[in-house]
């Protein structure tokens, strides 16, 4: 071997060895700009991530490769089986969902709104009134003081994954069963079945009020934001985004952005803001 | 190579044992540099440790939500009113301490996402505290039992529900962050290591390699040297061109070497000119030697030639 040769096989060792130490470092830095996947609650998917999703992709240049909404269920499974970076789901996470240890952050809330035909006479009701309606107890608008005609309730579909529907049950049935419904798959349809429908009534966030309809006051409490942000109107639900773990990357770029005041006031055009 | 080309020996074996000595120095104190360094991930330590005590005022500040939701349900239902004004003083002690932790709170925590979930978490609890110390005692003093109760069981829970809720969810978050930072030192410690594992190959490495470069430096012109005297021992003087020698002893020792073979040459080749010389001369003075010894035999001859001559010539003469 001459001196030139072990020359070059000595600074090839010493390089070796020092890129086999610096690969830990190199692993951490870098920006991470990996596209995010998005799956839940329509609710959020609709409103909020059609319009967050390009501000956040303007801004911080991550895309996001997949936007599910097939409900809050649905998206806190497939968040839990890494299919999807980021969930969301309308609704409180139940105390079964809390024992898997998920991260979240609530982004706003929403007051899920009591919808009936503009010509409805109806201009308020209470929580006993919507729960005998659901339940099937009540079925003719003449026992709410209105017309001889029968009430037609209309939720989404009742697949025990919606958080809508959940949410109604909790707060407004107080966790008695749904009676004899219309189902419809998307909370915007529901709304959108009493244009055509003036006998309906249906639940969803304010943000899917059409022309032909009216949110009505529940107990006396309309769904304001004041009343929506003290707790006082009864049908407000949080808004969730999850991700398995403490986000990081990407994710976490977007958890910030949606708490950004430019995010809350994405969220603010229908909903509830989290933070003031 | 080349640089050590001009570097004495003793240098050599100087800088050989202070490369050693380094290595043996750098690997340690690289060592427990990483090792002070995880430990002073310290700072990771540090934050857990916070998070912690985020964790347990939280979890005080959830149970006194609860206890002041259980407190105001029994001031609505107790029938006794002089119980009731001491649940309602109850719960203003409540209040305060729940006010008291919030602020202990906020200052516990650094992050947006959980000041973000505190604010809202105590605005709906500054809502909750106003009925509780205005509407609730108002409906009662209107001897209206039905109104409070509907408040404490209808708006009050919902209330209840989305502050404990929050508060929930940060003590969710900080635990998760918690396992976050103890995994995170777990990468930490294992980064160190590896690092600490690939500074002690390089360095060694490193050592070797220029330890075996200064050895070859040494023995390669010993090597040519031993070489050559091999063949000046076996007699072979003839001249040798000996391509690299440096400035150090052997370098120089190499030089000295040849210069002494060169003299040597010289030295046995003017003797075997001065030799072939004299046995030159040696030769002519034989060759004249022998012609005076010839002349010497001829004069001899040519004397006895005169005497017998004589001899024939005349009687013989009367010799004294």
């Amino acid at each position: 071997m001459t001196p030139n040769r072990l020359m070059v096989l000595g600074i090839l060792v010493v390089g070796v060895s020092l890129l086999v130490a610096c690969k830990g470092e190199e692993e951490k830095g870098n920006e991470d700009k990996t596209p995010l996947t998005y799956q839940g609650s329509s609710t959020i998917a609709d409103n909020i991530l059609t319009e967050a999703v390009p501000a956040f992709e303007k801004e911080t240049g991550i895309k996001f490769s997949k936007l599910s909404s097939d409900g809050s269920g649905e998206g806190f499974k497939a968040t839990m089986n890494g299919s999807a970076d980021i969930g969301g789901l309308s609704r409180r996470i139940t105390e079964e969902e809390k024992k898997q240890e998920i991260y979240h952050q609530i982004i706003g809330y929403d007051a899920l709104t009591v919808f009936v035909h503009v010509d409805n006479p109806l201009d308020g009701i209470t929580r006993t009134q919507l729960s005998g309606i659901f339940t099937g107890a009540i079925t003719n608008w003449s026992e709410l003081g209105g017309a001889d005609v029968p009430i037609e309730p209309v939720t989404e579909l009742l697949d025990g994954m919606r958080a809508t529907n959940e949410v109604f049950e909790h707060l407004a049935l107080e966790d008695a069963k749904f009676g004899k419904v219309t189902q419809v798959d998307r909370p915007r349809d529901c709304v959108a079945y009493i244009d055509t429908h003036p006998n309906a009534i249906a639940f969803a966030a304010l943000a899917f009020k059409t022309d032909k309809t009216k949110g009505i006051p529940v107990d006396g409490i309309a769904p304001t934001n004041v009343n929506v942000q003290s707790g006082a109107y009864l049908l407000s639900r949080p808004l969730i985004l999850i991700s398995k773990e403490v986000p990081k990357g990407s994710a976490k770029a977007f958890f910030e952005f949606m708490l950004s005041p430019k995010g809350q006031a994405i969220v603010a055009k229908k909903f509830v803001s989290v933070s003031q | 190579m080349i640089i050590f080309r001009d570097l004495k020996v003793r240098n050599k074996l100087l800088l050989l044992t202070l490369l050693v000595l380094g290595c043996v120095g750098g690997v340690i104190g690289a060592n427990l540099y990483f090792l002070d360094h995880v430990k002073v991930g310290g700072d990771m330590y540090e934050q857990i440790a916070a998070r912690k005590e985020t964790i347990a005022t939280a979890a005080l500040l959830a149970a006194d939500l609860g206890e002041i939701r259980g407190t105001l349900f029994d001031m609505v239902v107790t029938p006794s009113a002089s119980r009731r004004a001491r649940l309602g003083d109850e719960i203003q002690t409540l209040s305060e301490r729940v006010d008291s932790r919030f602020d202990q709170l906020r200052e516990q925590v650094s992050d947006e996402h959980t000041l973000a979930a505190l604010e809202d978490a105590e605005r709906t609890w500054k809502a909750f505290s106003t009925t509780a110390s205005r509407d609730v005692p108002e409906a009662l003093a209107r001897r209206d039992q039905q109104a409070a109760l509907e408040l404490v069981q209808g708006m009050q829970k919902r209330r209840y529900e989305r502050f404990s809720g929050q508060v929930e969810s940060v003590i969710a978050n900080a635990r998760m962050k918690i396992k976050e930072s103890e995994d995170s030192i777990a990468v930490a410690v294992s980064d160190s290591i590896r690092l600490s594992i690939g500074i002690s190959i390089g360095g060694v490495a490193l050592v070797v390699v220029i330890a075996f470069l200064i050895t070859l430096s040494i023995s390669r012109p010993l090597n040519v040297v031993m070489r050559l005297a091999q063949r000046v021992a076996a007699g072979d003087l003839r001249e040798v061109k000996i391509d690299a020698h440096g400035q150090d002893e052997i370098g120089r020792l190499t030089s000295m070497f040849q210069l002494m073979v060169g003299n040597l040459r010289t030295l046995v080749s003017g003797i075997a000119s001065t030799s072939l010389q004299l046995g030159s001369s040696s030769g002519q003075l034989s060759t004249t030697a022998h012609r005076q010894q010839e002349g010497a035999t001829e004069q001899l001859a040519a004397i006895e030639e005169t005497r017998s001559a004589l001899e024939r010539a005349s009687p013989p003469l009367r010799w004294r």
